[in-house]
């Protein structure tokens, strides 16, 4: 609950009203303190325009080696075609009269301070420059960031000047690196100011405000922790890309574990092979087939069986090989390759069925040969682990970017 | 100081130190009252209220070095229009020239009178963004305001009675500042330069 201290006008003492209330007792002598108008207009207008920031009136901060008070906290609206746009400026005041404004709009903060530019620009020559045109402020010249007008809407604290509310002020914003240049206009004057923008931690250790700064500490430790994942997860990413990227020439070739078929010749019944010894219990195996062919098309199998001529696992492809010419000259294209993996469950002698079909009726012929390795690396399972610590990885280094995440922040923010 | 003459106030009687030839006006520091200097003698002219300290580096009778240049201050003026105050600190420097300096949201800047040799526009003329040719600069119109004088103290450069209206053009003259002045006296006009903080300093500073 907030409590407001009011001087009795009678005897001096302290009334205390609380948050809200507009009329309470003097608690010496009984006398009502009422609030004065003007008191009630600044606390309805202060509730309409929260401020956003931690920096209250009457706080110290120091910049560039010299110290100063905050006195004074004005609102700046903006209405445009746009819809509403509000900013905040603070004054401090140093005890030998220099003055520092800090501005923070859209959760970016600057500095800035009267200077005397050296080619003057007044309202008539403004109006040629818009946001993104370069005009000559600075050495360098500088990038127009923003155009309008505003008024003040809202001002507490002491300020240097009288504030006038509800008369519109002409702006114009650039900036060149980290410099700011502000022009504002009225029919009677044109005043240039410039400083540069402040990050966040600048500003809370300005005025030494430890609790922000801490959790700036832990937010950037937050941030830094969810780089370093992302970092060891996209490392072991590459790591199980490039094993899977191997696995597909892993393991090798059991004894007697291959041949080749004339693609013509193979019957009805296929060309058996074996027996081909595996003793690699609960080892991943690969069957593999491989077609050789000239501008035709096979269906290939390769069928492994046990002793018994019982069918366990079957590798098979639709083998082509096509060329021709267009206009991108002579081309030649082929899918020739199969494979498929199993766990060896029992030892023993097993056999290699290989079986061949025409896709069309006429064409020339061609071989096809198979192979088993053993040893063989599964790469499914690296192959989906790969990709996912990839996403994971740059989802998390994304997420530990301090920029990523305030973009994210204002997005949201103009969402609502 | 070569030109140091020590007078008294007419309505006190306690010395009034005055410290530099361009001297026309000096606030006793003991009654408060202003008191003109004219080849006649001096001539009482009215009461200001005791200035509302405003935070500065200045004070009267403070020594210091500018740029190199030794000064000292010897009074001040403090002008209101309708958007606040400002005030102007009278110097003496030790080689005899004399200047003001402007302190206006933080800004110093330190000026000297110079004569008009060419005609200035009309205070109603000086639009803002408008230029000017005056004295050969080209002078381009930053800010015009009704003000007057609302205080002073120690000694001062003309005669400025309390609650005296003056008129102001502030300009830009490639890249330093310019005043002209508008007054019932006629027009002054002033050209002077930002000065950094740290070009000042101060003597046994407060």
């Amino acid at each position: 609950m907030r409590v407001r201290s009011l001087n009795c006008p009678k005897c001096g003492g302290r009334a205390r009203l609380e948050h809200g209330q507009q009329e309470a007792q003097c608690i010496h002598c009984g006398q009502p303190v009422r609030l004065s108008h003007a008191v009630l207009q600044e606390q309805q207008s202060a509730r309409k325009y929260p401020n956003r920031t931690p920096l209250k009136l009457g706080m110290k901060a120091k910049f560039e080696g010299r110290e100063y008070e905050l006195t004074g906290r004005q609102v700046m609206r903006q209405v445009d075609s746009d819809g509403v746009y509000l900013w905040e400026e603070f004054v401090l005041i140093a005890p030998d009269g220099d003055l520092l404004y800090l501005e923070f709009d859209e959760g970016k903060w600057k500095s800035s301070r009267p200077f005397t530019p050296d080619t003057p620009l007044g309202p008539d020559q403004l109006r040629h420059f818009s946001e993104g045109s370069l005009i000559p402020l600075g050495k360098k010249g500088a990038m127009v960031s923003a155009k309008g007008q505003y008024h003040v809407a809202h001002a507490e604290g002491e300020f240097p000047f009288v504030v006038v509310p509800n008369r519109e002020v002409g702006y114009l914003d650039a900036a060149h690196l980290n410099q700011f240049y502000s022009i504002e206009w009225t029919a009677d004057s044109v005043e240039y100011y410039r400083g540069r923008f402040l990050d966040q931690r600048m500003v809370y250790t300005m005025f030494d405000l430890r609790d922000q700064l801490r959790n700036l500490d832990s937010r950037e430790r937050v941030l830094a922790s969810r780089r370093r994942f992302g970092g060891i997860c996209l490392a072991a990413s590459i790591l199980m890309l490039v094993v899977w990227a191997f696995s597909f020439a892993s393991g090798h070739r059991a004894p007697n574990a291959a041949g080749s078929v004339n693609l013509s010749e193979v019957g009805t019944e296929g060309v058996r092979f074996g027996p081909i010894p595996l003793k690699a219990v609960d080892r991943v195996h690969r069957l593999e087939i491989h077609g050789s062919m000239r501008e035709t098309s096979f269906w290939v199998q390769a069928i492994l069986e046990d002793e018994n001529q019982q069918e366990l696992f079957a590798a098979q492809r639709d083998m082509w090989d096509e060329s021709g010419h267009d206009s991108d000259g002579y081309w030649h294209e082929s899918d020739l390759h199969g494979s498929t993996y199993f766990v060896l469950k029992k030892p023993g002698n097993y056999y290699v069925r290989m079986y061949a079909e025409r896709d069309g009726i006429l064409g020339s012929t061609g071989t096809a040969r198979f192979e088993l390795k053993q040893e063989a690396l599964y790469p499914t399972y690296l192959g989906v682990f790969g990709f996912s610590a990839l996403i994971l990885g740059f989802g998390f280094l994304l997420a530990g970017s301090p920029s990523t995440v305030q973009s994210i922040k204002e997005s949201a923010r103009s969402d609502d | 100081m070569a030109d140091a003459t020590t007078l008294n106030c007419p309505a006190c009687g306690a010395p009034l130190p005055v410290e530099h030839r361009f001297v026309r006006m000096v606030a006793c520091p003991y009654c408060g009252n202003s008191v003109e200097i004219t080849d006649e003698g001096l001539n009482p002219a009215g009461k200001f209220a005791k200035l509302v300290p405003l935070p500065t580096m200045f004070a009267i009778g403070q020594s210091g070095k500018l740029r190199g240049r030794a000064f000292r201050v010897l009074g001040r003026i403090r002008y209101r229009y309708d958007e606040g105050v400002w005030d102007e600190w009278y110097l003496s420097f030790d080689d005899g020239s004399a200047g003001w300096l402007e302190e206006d949201e933080g800004e110093i800047i330190l000026s000297r009178v110079e004569r008009l040799r060419t005609p200035a526009p009309s205070f109603d003329q000086a639009r803002v963004g408008s230029r000017f040719d005056v004295n050969g600069l080209a002078f381009f119109v930053t800010e015009r305001c009704r003000a007057q004088i609302a205080g002073a103290e120690g000694q001062l450069f003309f005669r400025a009675a309390p609650g005296k209206p003056v008129n102001f053009v502030e300009g830009n003259v490639g890249g330093r500042i310019a005043f002209l002045e508008y007054t019932d006296d006629g027009i002054e006009f002033g050209v002077g330069d930002p000065i950094e903080r740290h070009e000042i300093e101060l003597e046994n500073k407060r």
